[in-house]
């Protein structure tokens, strides 16, 4: 099999991560932050020893490492908890569902408004745009570090230093971004970075992470225990557990925990090194095909590639790569506004991306079933 | 800031810093530990709390300005320190 719906999910996980889940539920998984016995201190330590991971990698302390079901709960929280009523949001145009829709959500019951800003264009262009499209009450800025569609990457660290000129809340979707390229909240003026354990930090599914640049507190959307301040009624007025209502998972966590070690041995950069050589060799091919239409930026992004093929739908090119045992997503991955921009709007696009795990030999397989595809299209039935 | 001594082990004074939540305590046995200086988290008794559930690190009472001093400026902030 080969394996390119890395950006949906990364597969397949070192093996430490398995093996520290396994290990986790069998030996140490007692309720973590809840007592003080040895269990529930192992899980204690395991947590915080994650927190300080990655409150190392993106630039923040470790009680600023905030964790939640996966990215679109972190957004989620980070937008309803700090999104001020009546006021104006601005998101860019390419944005996922999961921005999309918690805004929209709020926009519908009149809580808020919102526009978003146009993406075309270098740096200093997209941030002209939002320079224009912010209003008197723009309170919040909520965008993509990189799309999921096409791989278009924002100015984050120019974005991060106008909103803190202007005091707006910076929150940054980093589904596609963690893991591939640095992110630091502090340097890059972020206030709340949502990213998931299971993309390119190659942790499990099910476990998303806000990093808070800064000790602000928001209002709380889950309220529950916390193993703290048990006589209040409200949530923790500090940072992790005001958001962090009810039990940990601390098997996933663990997991992440070994994943997070496993990447700092191999550093990310040489790791987008080796995912940009696929990328290059993978356009490459794609190319010199004239069946085959390729939307790729200039320069590489990130780690998604979307094509489609002349009079085939991307479901059906999809399911064929399937039968011949090559893993990809079709249709709109969640984001029509980028699929818009992108021309694909109807029909959406094939999209496949990279991980540490493939090779150039899967490559070559791959252009050669697509080939394959191609000329059975062709023949008469 | 409040110390509290626990009590008498080996003929030392025990302390207890009372901390905001696990996640601190953690952070605070942390730099104790890389300062050289053994605690240990406990789960503070009811009478020793104001607000239900919270933890804190029970350390030797003769490292009492050694922990005030680290977590201070690690900016650890302690409801208590306790000592009996």
């Amino acid at each position: 099999m080969i394996y390119f719906d890395n950006p949906a999910t990364t597969f397949p996980k070192p093996q430490c991560v398995s093996d520290e889940i396994s290990s986790c539920i069998k030996k140490y998984c007692g309720n973590p932050g809840r007592s003080s016995h040895i269990l529930s201190i192992k899980s204690a330590e395991k947590i915080y020893e994650t927190r300080c991971l990655l409150g190392d990698m993106f630039g923040a302390p470790p009680e600023n490492v905030v964790f939640t079901y996966n990215t679109t709960y972190a957004l989620n929280i980070a937008i309803k908890s700090f999104f001020k009523p009546r006021e104006h949001i601005l998101i860019s145009d390419i944005e996922h569902n999961s921005v999309i829709r918690p805004i929209a959500s709020l926009a519908r019951q009149n809580l808020c408004s919102y526009s978003s800003f146009c993406t075309d264009g270098d740096d200093e262009k997209i941030l002209d745009n939002i320079k224009m499209s912010i209003t008197d009450n723009t309170s919040m800025l909520c965008c993509t570090f990189v799309s999921n569609v096409g791989s278009r990457r924002l100015p984050i660290k120019k974005i991060g230093d106008f909103c803190k000129e202007r005091g707006i809340f910076f929150i940054v979707d980093g589904a596609q971004g963690a893991g591939v390229f640095d992110i630091n909240v502090k340097e890059m003026n972020i206030d709340a970075l949502c990213i998931p354990a299971h993309k390119a930090l190659y942790g499990p599914q099910g476990l998303g992470m806000i990093i808070f640049g800064a000790e602000k507190l928001g209002r709380s959307i889950f309220e529950g225990g916390t193993g703290v301040n048990s006589f209040e009624t409200e949530m923790p007025d500090f940072l992790p557990e005001r958001y962090e209502a009810g039990t940990l998972s601390t098997p996933l966590i663990s997991g992440l925990c070994e994943a997070l070690k496993w990447l700092k041995t191999i550093n990310i950069n040489s790791i987008r090194a080796h995912e940009e050589q696929l990328y290059i060799t993978a356009c490459d091919l794609l190319s010199t095909n004239e069946k085959i239409i390729l939307y790729k930026m200039n320069e590489y992004a990130g780690n998604t590639l979307m094509f489609n093929i002349q009079g085939m739908s991307s479901a059906t090119v999809s399911s064929l790569l399937d039968k011949r045992g090559i893993c990809t997503r079709s249709g709109f991955h969640c984001a029509p506004s980028a699929h818009k921009k992108l021309n694909t709007g109807n029909g959406g696009a094939v999209r496949i991306g990279f991980s540490v795990f493939n090779t150039q030999k899967e490559i070559f397989s791959f252009t050669e079933a697509l080939n394959e595809i191609i000329k059975d299209k062709k023949k008469p039935i | 800031m409040h110390i509290m001594k626990l009590g008498i082990k080996g003929g030392d004074f025990m302390c207890v810093a009372s901390l905001r939540s696990m996640t601190f305590a953690m952070k605070a046995k942390r730099i104790l530990q890389e300062k050289g200086i053994n605690a240990e988290i406990i789960k503070l008794e009811p009478h020793m709390t104001h607000n239900g559930c919270a933890y804190g690190i029970k350390f030797d009472c003769i490292n009492l300005y050694s922990v005030q001093d680290a977590l201070t400026k690690k900016h650890v902030n302690y409801t208590e320190i306790l000592n009996l």
